[in-house]
C-alpha cells in the first residue's frame, strides 16, 4: 500500500476512533500513539506533510488523486464526509505531530462546523477550500476554443516554470510538459484557426512564450505534411523544451540575468549546446524509445538553431529529421516575428539565414502552412484571375496580399489591375507553381511598364529533395569491429 | 550393472513363457507370454526396486486395484506371482493397439475434439467404476491409456492409485506423485488429504486440454518447474490456445480444470453427462460461468447481478450463438433518457470485458460479445447522434449526475485508472467503427502499472491509439506541486496569461476563419461546426498549393513518416552527450539512462546489445570517455545480467564476444559467482569473452575457481593458472594447488613448480593428491618437498601408499622418501609401518626382489630410528633364518640391530 493510502487508512481509523470510543480510554490512547508513530514514519523521508482534500467524490492526497482499493476509497470518502460535516474539506498534518494534537483532532470532529480555517497545535490544519480549485476535480466540459486557449496559457506558464526548475536541476515537470505537448498536438485537428492565430501573433521577447508559439506553429506546419501525431509531438516538444541545455553550459544563472546570459555564449559553449540539450532531455524521464526520439529531435533542433555558428549536425553525414527542421524554422520564425511586422521582410531574413536547401524547403513549408504568398509569385484568385503578388507586408492580410491582376482566364489584361491587400471581392486562392506562357508574357509586358519587379524570395531558391541524406543508416558490424 | 529386461525373454514364470519384451518403464517391464495357445501380457517389477518395500507394495496394490473392478474399459488381470529371482509379476490381458500417447504424437498433438470426447466418455465411465470402489487413479495421462484396435480404451497403470479405505498410507502428505503436466493443484502441492475424485477429474480435464490443443496445460522446461506451475498457476481457458474450438467443448474442459475442486465436476458421472451432452449436440449443463483459473476472487468471472438489469436473460449462463444482437434494434425505446441507453451499453461492455478476462482478446466468444456491445452502442449513436458522452469519475462513468457504469470487480479499477490518468470526458462520435470500439475497450482494461512503460499513462496510450471517433477531454489543469499554495500560484499565473491573450487569440482566430472561409463557398450562416470543417478543408487546400510544391511536400511526408533511422541518430546523440558530460565531469547525469538503455538493448538480444554499444562508442572519440562509458554500461548493477546474457547466447559471434569482453573487463565483481559457476560449461567463444573479466576480478574468488580447475579442460585450466600466476593475491595458492590435480601432466608439473617456488610452506594441503599422482617424477618431487617441510597432511596419505599392493613397484627413491618422510612426520606411525613392512605383513613387500629391497629399507630405518620393543622384535625376527627371510634381509636386519645397539650404547 502506498504512503498516501496508509495515511488515509490512518486518518480513517483515527476519526472513527473518536466517534466510537472514549478518547481517554487507555486502548484509544494507545491507538493514537500508534498513529503518531505511523505519521512519524510516513513523514520521515519524502513528505514533510500530508494534505487530504475531499472534492466532491474525489479524494486527493498531496495533490494526487488517491489510488487504492474500493474499500480504501470508501473509507476516504467517509473521512471526507466527516470533515465536511465539520465545515472542512482539507486536512493537513505535518511532520512531528504529537498524540495530544491527534486526540484533539479526533475530538474536533465531534463538535460541528466552525471557522473556515482552524489549526490544532502547530502541525494540524483544517480548512475549507473551493473544490473547483482542486486539481482537475469538478472541471467543466470545455468548448474547443476554450481548450486551446487554456492549453496555450498552461503551456506558457508550464514552460516558464519548467525552464526555471531545470536551471535548478529539478526535472519534476517533465510529465506535465509531455502532457501539454500532447494537448497541443491533439487539439490541433479541430482548431486550425487558433493555431494560425497563435502562430502569427507576436510572442513578446519572453523565451518561454516564444517556445510555446513555436510549438503551436510546428504542429500547424507538421500537420500539413503528416497525420503522424508522434512526429508532430516531437517537433512540438523540441520547441517547448528549447534551450534546455543552456543552463548546464552557463551554470545555474542568477534569475536576474536569466536569458540575457545566453547572449554571452562563446563559440565553444555553442558547440556544446546540442549535446548538452540531449543530456538534459535524457534526464527527463525513462529512457524509452519515444523519449529517445524526442531527444534526437531536440538535439537536432538545437543544432539547427545554431547551425550558422556551429555547422551542420552529424557532421553532414545525416540530414536532420524533418521534425527538427520544422521545429527549428518555427522557432526562428517566432523570434523574428517579434522583430518584423512585415512578412516579406521576415521571410527574406529567414531565407538569408538559411544555409542549406533543406532549410529553404522547411521555410517554404512554413510559408505554405501559414498561407504566406511571396512577393513576385504567380497566384490564382478565387474568381479565376491570375495575378502577381506585389507585396505581403502585413500579417493581418497575410492570405490576401496586394496583387497585380494580369490575366482574366485566358484573357490578357493590357492594363493590369492592382488590388490592395485585404480586399474581399476575389481573394487569392492558391499559388501557381508553373505559370502559363501567356501569364509570363503578361508579366513581362507588365514589368516593362513598372519601375521595379518584386522578387520572390522563396521562388528564387531551388527547392531540394528534403529527404536527401535521410537514408536509413543500418549499423553493421564492420570487419574491424573488435578493434 | 544395469539390468537388461530383454534378458528375461525365454524364461518361464509360473508356467508362462516370456516370448518378447513389449515395453518397460521406470518400475516394471511388460512381456508377451504364452501358455500353450493362451496369450497374455505379464508385468514384472524391476529387480533393482525389490529393495524398496513401498514399491513392491504398490505393485501388488496395482494388481488388487485392477482385480477389484470389472469393466470393459478396465484392464483385466488374472494372476499374481513371483519369478524365481523373487520379482513379483502379474498377468493381464494382451492388448492390440497403441498408447494414446503414441496416437497423440502421430496426430502432431492435435486430435479432433469429437474423438477426444468419445474417449473421454469411455474414460469417465471406467473411472466412475473405480471411484465407486473408492479407488483414485492419480496419474491419468495419455501414456497411461491404451487405445485398442477396436477403438475402445483401457485405463492402465494404477501404480500410484490409492484406495480410500486402504489401511496404511503409502503416500505421505507433502509428497506429490503423478505427472505434473496433468496434476490437479492440490495433488501438485502434495496435499494428499485433499486429493479426491475431483483430482482425477482435473487430470481428465488436463488430458482433454492436451489432446485437443496439442499443448500441455503447464509448460516448463523441467518436470520440477512444471510441478511448481501446477501447484501455483491456475489453468487458463483452453480457448486461449484454441480460439476456434467450439464453446461447448471449451466450457466442459474449462470447468474440469477449475482451480477449486468445488468448481469442477463433482463426480465422474456428472463429468460424463456433460461430455455426452456435447457429443449429442446439446449444450453442456453449466449453470454458471466457468471459473477457470481462479485462485482468488480476483479472476473469477461473476455473473452480473441482474435484478435491476433489462438484460436478465443474458447474464445467467453461457450464451450460445444467437446472432449478434442486431435484432435488438427493434427493442430500442428512444423515449427513454440517453443515460438509460448508455447504461445498457455498459452492461454489454462489461460482459465483453469479462469475456476477455477469461479468453483473452483473440477469441470468437470475445468477438461476439464485443460485437454485441458495439451493436448496442451503434443503436444508441443512431438514435442520439453525437450525444453519447459521459464524464469520468474515480468510481463511475456518469451522464449528468446519473451513474451509467460503476464497473464490478475485477474491472472496478477501469474508471479509477482513467480518472487518475487525467480523463474527464469521453465522447463517442456517430461514425464509430467496430475496430475503433475494440481498441477503446482494450484501452479500458490496460493497467498503467502493468501494461505501460513508467513514463506513460492511459492518456498517452489513448493518444497513441489515434482514434478518430472517440474523443477524450483530459484535465486541462496541470499539477505542478504537492503544495496547494504553490499550485494555486501556478493556477493563478495560468489564469493571468489566459486573460491576457484569450481575446486577441479569439479575434485573430476569427479573422483566420474569415480568410479561409472566403476560399470556400460556405454560407456565413452555416452552423459553426460546418464552418469549422470548411475552414479546415480550405486550410489544407491552401497549404498544399502554397510555397512548397506538392512534389517536395510528398518527399517531406515520406521522410517524416519513415522512422527507421532513429537508432543511428540516437547513437550519435548519446555519444555526443556522453562525450560532453565526460569532458565537464558531470557524466553521472547520464549514468541511469545509459544503464537503462544497456539493459533494454541487452533484453532485446546480444546482437542488438552489441550494435547498441558499438554504435554509441563509435561516436565517442575520447579514449577516457569511452572507458567511462563502458564503466557506466557495465556498472555495479549490470555486470551480472550482462554476463548472464552473454552466457545464454549459444552462437555468439567471436568478434562480438571479444568486443563485449573488452567492455565487460571494466565491470565490477558482482558477476563473478555466475561466471565461476558456469565458466566450465560455456562455449570457448564465450569463455574467451569472460577471461579478461575473470583476471580482473580474481581476488576473493580463488576458492571457487579452485573447485573449477581440476575438472576444467586444459585450455581453461591453463588460463586460470595463468590468471593465478599473474595475480597478487595470497589466495591464488588455491588455484595453483588445484591445478596440481588436473588431468594434464604438463599443467600439473607447471602448477607444482609454481607451488614449490611460491608457496612451499602451504603446499601441504595439496600433497595428498600430489603423492598419488600418476607421474613418477612429479610424485618424487612432491615427496622431496614434503620431506623438507614435514607436512602434517601426509600423516594419512603415506601409510596408505606404503600399504598399497604396488608399493614395492615404486622406485627405490620414492619408497625411501615415503618411509623416511613418514618417520619425519610421525615417528611412531613411521615405526609402525616399517614394522609391518619388516614383518612382511604388507603383502606387496613380502616377496620378490623389490619386496626385499623395501624390507631392507624398513629395517635400516628401524635400526636407525626405531624405539619400541615391537620394532626391536621385528628386526630380530627378520634376522632369523627362515624361508621368508632371504640373505639380503637377514644381513640388513643384522646391520639394523647393530645400529640399534650402538644407538643404545650412545
Amino acid at each position: 500500500m502506498s504512503n498516501h493510502a496508509d495515511f488515509v487508512a490512518l486518518i480513517f481509523r483515527l476519526l472513527k476512533l473518536g466517534r466510537m470510543h472514549d478518547l481517554d480510554n487507555l486502548a484509544a490512547q494507545n491507538s493514537v500513539q500508534r498513529a503518531v508513530e505511523t505519521i512519524g514514519h510516513l513523514t520521515a523521508t519524502d513528505n514533510e506533510f500530508y494534505v487530504f482534500i475531499s472534492a466532491g467524490d474525489t479524494i486527493y492526497v498531496n495533490g494526487e488523486p488517491l489510488k487504492g482499493t474500493r474499500q480504501l476509497y470508501d473509507n476516504a470518502l467517509e473521512v471526507g464526509m466527516l470533515l465536511e460535516q465539520n465545515g472542512f474539506n482539507e486536512l493537513l498534518i505535518r511532520r512531528g505531530v504529537d498524540a495530544a494534537s491527534l486526540t484533539a483532532l479526533a475530538r474536533r470532529m465531534l463538535s460541528g462546523a466552525g471557522e473556515q480555517t482552524e489549526s490544532i497545535g502547530e502541525r494540524i490544519r483544517l480548512r475549507w477550500v473551493d473544490p473547483a480549485s482542486v486539481i482537475g476535480a469538478g472541471e467543466q466540459k470545455r468548448a474547443i476554443d476554450d481548450q486551446v486557449i487554456e492549453t496555450y496559457a498552461s503551456a506558457v506558464v508550464l514552460s516558464r516554470r519548467f525552464h526555471e526548475r531545470v536551471r535548478q536541476q529539478d526535472f519534476s515537470l517533465a510529465r506535465q510538459m509531455k502532457r501539454v505537448a500532447q494537448h497541443i498536438v491533439s487539439l490541433s485537428e479541430d482548431a486550425i484557426e487558433y493555431y494560425l492565430a497563435v502562430t502569427l501573433q507576436p510572442a513578446t521577447p519572453e523565451r518561454s512564450r516564444q517556445f510555446v508559439h513555436a510549438a503551436f506553429a510546428s504542429v500547424l506546419v507538421a500537420r500539413t505534411i503528416t497525420r503522424d501525431m508522434h512526429a508532430m509531438l516531437r517537433a512540438c516538444y523540441a520547441c517547448m523544451a528549447g534551450e534546455i541545455g543552456n543552463s548546464r553550459i552557463l551554470g545555474v544563472p542568477d534569475d536576474e540575468f536569466g536569458d540575457a546570459l545566453q547572449m554571452h555564449m562563446n563559440q565553444t559553449m555553442m558547440e556544446r549546446v546540442p549535446a548538452s540539450t540531449a543530456t538534459m532531455l535524457l534526464q527527463l524521464g525513462y529512457a524509452s524509445e519515444p523519449a529517445l526520439r524526442r531527444t534526437v529531435t531536440g538535439f537536432e533542433t538545437e543544432w539547427l538553431s545554431l547551425s550558422n555558428q556551429i555547422g551542420w549536425p552529424h557532421e553532414g553525414k545525416m540530414a536532420p529529421r524533418p521534425e527538427a527542421l520544422i521545429a527549428a524554422v518555427c522557432r526562428r520564425f517566432v523570434e523574428l516575428r517579434d522583430v518584423h511586422d512585415n512578412p516579406d521582410a521576415l521571410f527574406a531574413e529567414l531565407v538569408a539565414e538559411a544555409k542549406t536547401p533543406v532549410q529553404i524547403a522547411a521555410i517554404k513549408l512554413l510559408g505554405s502552412a501559414i498561407g504566406y504568398y511571396p512577393k513576385g509569385a504567380a497566384v490564382a484568385l478565387t474568381d479565376g484571375h491570375q495575378a502577381v503578388v506585389l507585396e505581403t507586408n502585413d500579417f493581418t492580410y497575410l492570405a490576401n496580399p496586394k496583387v497585380a491582376v494580369l490575366l482574366n482566364g485566358q484573357e490578357f489584361l493590357e492594363t493590369p489591375i492592382t488590388v490592395p491587400a485585404g480586399h474581399e471581392f476575389a481573394p487569392v486562392s492558391h499559388l501557381i507553381h508553373e505559370p502559363s506562357e501567356l501569364f509570363m508574357k503578361a508579366k513581362q509586358y507588365w514589368r516593362k511598364s513598372t519601375a521595379a519587379e518584386p522578387i520572390n524570395v522563396l521562388a528564387s531558391t531551388t527547392t531540394p529533395d528534403p529527404t536527401d541524406g535521410m537514408g536509413t543508416l543500418e549499423i553493421k558490424l564492420p570487419d574491424n569491429f573488435a578493434e | 550393472m544395469e539390468f537388461d529386461p530383454k534378458s528375461r525373454v525365454g524364461q518361464m514364470a509360473d508356467g508362462w513363457r516370456m516370448e518378447r519384451l513389449l515395453g518397460y518403464g521406470g518400475m516394471a517391464a511388460v512381456y508377451q507370454v504364452t501358455d500353450g495357445s493362451i496369450r497374455r501380457a505379464l508385468k514384472v517389477l524391476h529387480p533393482r526396486l525389490m529393495q524398496h518395500p513401498i514399491i513392491v507394495q504398490r505393485f501388488q496394490r496395482e494388481f488388487d486395484v485392477l482385480a477389484t473392478v470389472q469393466h470393459k474399459n478396465a484392464l483385466r488381470v488374472f494372476d499374481i506371482g513371483q519369478l524365481e529371482t523373487g520379482e513379483p509379476f502379474y498377468t493381464m490381458e494382451f492388448l492390440r493397439g497403441s498408447l494414446m500417447n503414441d496416437i497423440w504424437g502421430e496426430h502432431r498433438g492435435k486430435i479432433p475434439p469429437r474423438q477426444v470426447f468419445q474417449w473421454a466418455d469411455e474414460l469417465l465411465d471406467v473411472l466412475a467404476e473405480f471411484h465407486k470402489e473408492q479407488i483414485l487413479h492419480r496419474d491419468i495421462k495419455p501414456s497411461n491409456i491404451w487405445i485398442c484396435e477396436d477403438d475402445t480404451l483401457r485405463l492402465l497403470d494404477f501404480g500410484i492409485a490409492r484406495m480410500e479405505n486402504a489401511a496404511e498410507a503409502l503416500t505421505r502428505d507433502g509428497t506429490a506423485l503423478g505427472t505434473p503436466a496433468f496434476m490437479a493443484p492440490e495433488q501438485a502441492r502434495g496435499r494428499v488429504h485433499l486429493i479426491d475424485v475431483r483430482s482425477d477429474l482435473f487430470a481428465v480435464g488436463a488430458l482433454l486440454y492436451a489432446l485437443v490443443s496439442a499443448n500441455h496445460l503447464h509448460k516448463a522446461p523441467t518436470p520440477e518447474e512444471t510441478l511448481v506451475l501446477a501447484a501455483t498457476k491456475p489453468a487458463e481457458s483452453v480457448a486461449r490456445v484454441m480460439p476456434d474450438l467450439d464453446m461447448a467443448y471449451v466450457n466442459v474442459i474449462d470447468k474440469a480444470l477449475s482451480w477449486y475442486p468445488k468448481d469442477r465436476y463433482q463426480t465422474a458421472h456428472e463429468f460424463r453427462s456433460a461430455v455426452q451432452r456435447v457429443l449429442n449436440g446439446f449444450e453442456p449443463d453449466t449453470n454458471a460461468w466457468p471459473t477457470v483459473g481462479a485462485p482468488s476472487g480476483e479472476l473469477t468471472v461473476q455473473p452480473i447481478p441482474a435484478a435491476h438489469s433489462p438484460e436478465v436473460q443474458e447474464v445467467v449462463g453461457i450464451e450460445f450463438h444467437d446472432g449478434l444482437g442486431m435484432s435488438e434494434a427493434s427493442e430500442f425505446v428512444d423515449t427513454e433518457p440517453i443515460n438509460a441507453h448508455i447504461e445498457r451499453c455498459f452492461v454489454r461492455i462489461q460482459k465483453a470485458l469479462d469475456a476477455t478476462r477469461l479468453y483473452g482478446w483473440n477469441h470468437p466468444e470475445v468477438d461476439r460479445r464485443v460485437e454485441r456491445a458495439f451493436a448496442r452502442v451503434s443503436d444508441t449513436l443512431a438514435h442520439y447522434g453525437d450525444r453519447f458522452e459521459f464524464s469520468v469519475h474515480p468510481d463511475a462513468f456518469r451522464v449528468a449526475d446519473q451513474v451509467v457504469w460503476a464497473p464490478d470487480p475485477p474491472h472496478d479499477d477501469v474508471t479509477f485508472n482513467l480518472f487518475t490518468s487525467g480523463f474527464r470526458y469521453i465522447h463517442i462520435l456517430p461514425a464509430l467503427t467496430l475496430s475503433e470500439f475494440e481498441k477503446f475497450l482494450q484501452l479500458l482494461v490496460l493497467s498503467p502499472t502493468r501494461d505501460l512503460p513508467p513514463e506513460d499513462d492511459l492518456a498517452t496510450a489513448f493518444w497513441d491509439l489515434d482514434l478518430t471517433t472517440i474523443r477524450a477531454q483530459l484535465a486541462m489543469v496541470y499539477q505542478v506541486s504537492d503544495d496547494p499554495e504553490e499550485q494555486a500560484v501556478f493556477d493563478q499565473a495560468v489564469g493571468e496569461v489566459r486573460a491576457g491573450v484569450a481575446q486577441s487569440i479569439a479575434k485573430d482566430a476569427q479573422r483566420q476563419i474569415e480568410q479561409l472561409a472566403m476560399l470556400t463557398a460556405i454560407d456565413s450562416s452555416a452552423p459553426a461546426e460546418a464552418r469549422a470543417e470548411a475552414v479546415r478543408v480550405a486550410y489544407l487546400k491552401r497549404s498544399q498549393h502554397g510555397a512548397l510544391g506538392n512534389q517536395f511536400r510528398g518527399q517531406f511526408t515520406s521522410a517524416v513518416e519513415r522512422d527507421d533511422d532513429f537508432s543511428a541518430r540516437a547513437h550519435a546523440v548519446l555519444g555526443s552527450a556522453w562525450t560532453d558530460t565526460h569532458s565537464v565531469g558531470d557524466s553521472a547525469r547520464l549514468e541511469v539512462t545509459v544503464r537503462l538503455l544497456a539493459r533494454r538493448n541487452l533484453d532485446s538480444g546480444l546482437g542488438e546489445f552489441a550494435r547498441y554499444l558499438h554504435g554509441t562508442t563509435k561516436q565517442i572519440g575520447d579514449r577516457d570517455a569511452k572507458r567511462s562509458y563502458a564503466e557506466a554500461t557495465f556498472g555495479e548493477a549490470n555486470a551480472a545480467f550482462a554476463v548472464e546474457s552473454i552466457q545464454a547466447e549459444p552462437d555468439l559471434d567471436p568478434r562480438v564476444a571479444d568486443f563485449l569482453g573488452k567492455f565487460l573487463a571494466v565491470g565490477d565483481a558482482s558477476a563473478m559467482p555466475l561466471v565461476v559457476e558456469t565458466i566450465a560449461q560455456v562455449s570457448p567463444v564465450v569463455r574467451s569473452a569472460l577471461q579478461g573479466y575473470i583476471s580482473r576480478n580474481l581476488a576473493g574468488f580463488e576458492g571457487a575457481l579452485a573447485e573449477v580447475v581440476p575438472f576444467a579442460d586444459a585450455d581453461l585450466a591453463t588460463y586460470l593458472l595463468d590468471a593465478a600466476q599473474n595475480s597478487k593475491s595470497e589466495e591464488r595458492v588455491q588455484i595453483i594447488g588445484a591445478a596440481c590435480s588436473h588431468n594434464s601432466l604438463e599443467l600439473r608439473r607447471r602448477a607444482f613448480s609454481l607451488l614449490a617456488e611460491q608457496f612451499p610452506y602451504q603446499a601441504g594441503a595439496f600433497m595428498p593428491a600430489l603423492c598419488r599422482d600418476s607421474d613418477d617424477e612429479l610424485r618424487i618431487r612432491a615427496l622431496q618437498l614434503a620431506a623438507n617441510h614435514r607436512f602434517e597432511q601426509l600423516r594419512d596419505v603415506l601409510p596408505s601408499i606404503a600399504q598399497q599392493m604396488r608399493f614395492h613397484m615404486l622406485s627405490f627413491t620414492e619408497r625411501r622418501l615415503v618411509l623416511e618422510t613418514l618417520f619425519d612426520v610421525d615417528a611412531e606411525l613411521g615405526e609402525q609401518i616399517c614394522i609391518q613392512v619388516c614383518n612382511a605383513a604388507i603383502t606387496a613387500t613380502g616377496s620378490g626382489k623389490e619386496g626385499q629391497t623395501t624390507r631392507t629399507m624398513a629395517l635400516r630405518l628401524l635400526g636407525e630410528r626405531g624405539v619400541s620393543q615391537e620394532a626391536y622384535e621385528a628386526i630380530e625376527s627378520a634376522q632369523k633364518w627362515r624361508p621368508s627371510n632371504p640373505k639380503r634381509v637377514r644381513e640388513a636386519a643384522t646391520h639394523a640391530l647393530s645400529q640399534w645397539h650402538s644407538r643404545e650404547a650412545r
